[in-house]
């Protein structure tokens, strides 16, 4: 069903979403017990796995009240916007966990299947089932904030090349 | 001062920094390797008599399994579903030997987690918690050790709401904890200034 690598890679899914250990493990435990106890078509079956460990954590942070998942704006998006243009921003390699830390769950999604899985925004929208302007919304946001944060007008932490 | 990368190959890097031990793996793989039994099995039966009998064995056991599950008492419903919980001894989501750290952290909770009479004298130590329910409603699992022995106990608190655990013994009342056993573990349950408890420990009997 599922070998050593896919269940790192969804352990790495869960982690992106969580950015914690303990609950990445946990939300992966619970969804294979969830896609055992249900029937789906073992050709989907990573995608449903991702599916539920999603789900699952939007639930806790919601029961838990850490985040509020919030609808994006795609008015102020410009017409040229990809997410390629993220890889204009060269960081400083030892702030990647607070890089991390500061990202919305739904951005940190992005990162995992931008710089994991190396998808293009299209395909990550075709993947999530969302439009591609949400998308490009939150990749938009996500550069302003990451600048804002993160450039402290030397280029010595973080530059835009 | 680590020098700088691009923000992809940085966030490649961090985030396949993190990976599931061979302990973690070991054990998802388990999950998988009991389901491919059981489909193994189910698979088995290619001839049809063979499908047709285990599909009328498998009613037959389900009538029974659905008639004793809607049997049980609510302390063995109780004892059933805190014994499965403990099993599993998923991550704390809070790691600490203070209970006034634990009421601060579960702060969705109708109530404040306590420190029973019955474990005030047992030397036992609180080492962290985690969200979790019993028969629906929500609670807190608390994780206590004993040093002496290395026994690690769970002990469940949630609200006592009289409609949905009637019957169970009250502390306050002179009641004493009932036992039930499940899974191999002894499960005590009872109920003390107004909140429920239940606590796992190894099974004496």
């Amino acid at each position: 069903m599922f070998d050593k690598e896919t269940l790192q890679k969804l352990y790495r899914y869960s982690y992106s979403l969580s950015c914690n250990e303990a609950d990445a493990y946990d939300l992966l435990q619970d969804a294979i017990e969830k896609f055992i106890k249900t029937e789906v078509d073992t050709k989907n079956s990573t995608a449903y796995i991702k599916k539920v460990i999603y789900n699952s954590f939007v639930d806790d942070c919601r029961r838990k009240k850490i985040i509020d998942f919030e609808n994006i704006e795609e008015n102020e998006l410009p017409a040229d916007f990809d997410i390629q243009t993220l890889e204009t921003i060269q960081i400083n390699e030892n702030l990647a966990e607070q890089i991390m830390l500061s990202l919305e769950p739904d951005e940190r999604e992005i990162i995992y299947y931008w710089a994991i899985e190396g998808f293009s925004t299209s395909e990550i929208a075709e993947y999530l089932g969302k439009p591609k302007g949400t998308i490009l919304s939150k990749i938009y946001r996500m550069r302003h904030r990451l600048i804002e944060q993160f450039n402290d007008g030397s280029n010595e932490i973080l530059e835009v090349i | 001062m680590k020098h700088k990368d691009n923000l992809k190959n940085v966030m490649r890097e961090h985030i396949e920094k993190h990976s599931l031990s061979d302990v973690q793996l070991e054990s998802l793989l388990q999950i998988k390797k009991s389901e491919s039994n059981e489909k193994t099995r189910i698979m088995a039966g290619s001839n049809l008599w063979i499908l047709l009998t285990a599909v009328f064995v498998l009613a037959i056991g389900n009538v029974f399994y659905f008639n004793f599950t809607n049997d049980l008492s609510l302390d063995e419903q109780i004892g059933n579903e805190v014994a499965k919980n403990h099993i599993k001894l998923k991550p704390l989501e809070v790691q600490t030997s203070s209970l006034q750290v634990i009421r601060k952290y579960f702060t969705e909770l109708d109530f404040i987690p306590i420190d029973s009479e019955i474990l005030k004298s047992s030397g036992k130590k609180l080492i962290g918690g985690r969200y979790c329910s019993i028969q629906g409603v929500t609670a807190a699992q608390l994780r206590i050790k004993d040093d002496k022995t290395g026994q690690i106990q769970s002990l469940y608190q949630t609200v006592y709401d009289p409609k949905v655990f009637s019957g169970l013994p009250e502390l306050n009342k002179n009641g004493k904890p009932v036992t039930v056993y499940s899974k191999g573990l002894a499960v005590d349950i009872w109920v003390e200034k107004g909140l429920l408890f239940a606590l796992t420990r190894e099974n004496n009997k």
